[in-house]
């Protein structure tokens, strides 16, 4: 079935809203940091690129 | 006091009155340049992402939005220490708002989501997946005619998505075009870059073009949206 939504909040376009914007849009800084669930994640880019900070800072630890 | 941001606009761009975003704060303007603005709204700490979050980034960015000025949108999350910063950093990449601005004055994003249910179900969209129930093949030339099989089905898959992406792009109303798989599932995603001019015709086409393929794939249009999928 073909429909039009005309309205972006109407349910059957939820997904499509969180998918654009939490994955699409433009990045001004390097990253983007969201808490999810109390876990940060790091966006990286613009490719949607998920780690959760404590991993990025064990890194960025490890490498130093 | 932190910031945190949505949109880029032409400098002056009218703030609609009392406009608020992530959690009720109430969106700014703040000047960039002779020619751009960005919308920013306090906030105290990084901003947690979920439904009502998405859903009150994306009313500030659509209320940006009219037939004439179109927002770059940005992605959830811009997190800023301070008004310094965030210009700062919007201004670093200045020339590149400008343009994005040009390209979309004038246009929206329509989204449209085809389900292909004749084809694969699995994360590759050319690597359809196999029924976990199906006996692996007991000999050679069982194994070599499944390969043949597989490879059928995936020229087959390749071929649809390509009639698609033509048919939803024809008649030239689509200013520009972009074309995802949906991971996990047999979706392919297809967005649509649309003048406002051609915004009935597109709809009336989109419409048509589903009526006709119904059966052979399930469609779902969205839209106006802001042009999220066309900032790159």
């Amino acid at each position: 079935m073909a429909e039009f939504i005309s309205h972006p909040d109407d349910e059957l376009s939820l997904s499509e809203l969180v998918n654009r914007v939490l994955d699409r849009g433009a990045v001004i800084s390097g990253d983007v940091t969201i808490s999810v669930g109390g876990v940060d994640l790091v966006y990286l880019g613009l490719r949607l690129v998920l780690s959760s900070a404590e991993t990025m800072r064990d890194r960025a630890g490890d490498e130093r | 006091v932190h910031l945190l941001a949505y949109c880029i606009v032409p400098a002056g761009h009218p703030l609609p009155p009392g406009i608020k975003g992530v959690s009720g704060a109430p969106v700014t303007s703040l000047r960039v340049d002779e020619d751009i603005d960005v919308w920013v709204s306090p906030s105290e700490r990084r901003p947690t992402a979920g439904v009502e979050a998405a859903r009150a980034h994306h009313r500030v960015v659509a209320a940006a939005m009219d037939t004439v000025t179109t927002p770059v949108p940005l992605r959830f999350g811009q997190f800023f220490p301070d008004d310094v910063a965030a210009v700062a950093a919007v201004r670093r990449e200045s020339r590149r708002w400008l343009e994005l601005l040009r390209r979309f004055a004038g246009h929206a994003e329509y989204g449209a989501r085809v389900d292909l249910p004749d084809v694969s179900t699995g994360s590759q969209l050319d690597e359809p997946a196999r029924d976990v129930h199906q006996q692996a093949p007991r000999s050679g030339s069982a194994y070599m005619a499944a390969l043949a099989q597989r490879h059928a089905a995936s020229a087959q898959a390749r071929a649809e998505r390509e009639r698609l992406a033509r048919s939803l792009a024809a008649d030239g109303l689509v200013a520009d075009a972009r074309q995802t798989a949906v991971q996990g599932t047999g979706a392919i995603s297809f967005a649509h870059l649309v003048a406002w001019k051609h915004a009935d015709a597109y709809r009336a086409f989109m419409q048509k073009v589903g009526e006709a393929d119904q059966g052979s794939f399930e469609a779902h249009f969205t839209g106006p949206w802001p042009p999220y999928s066309f900032v790159e």
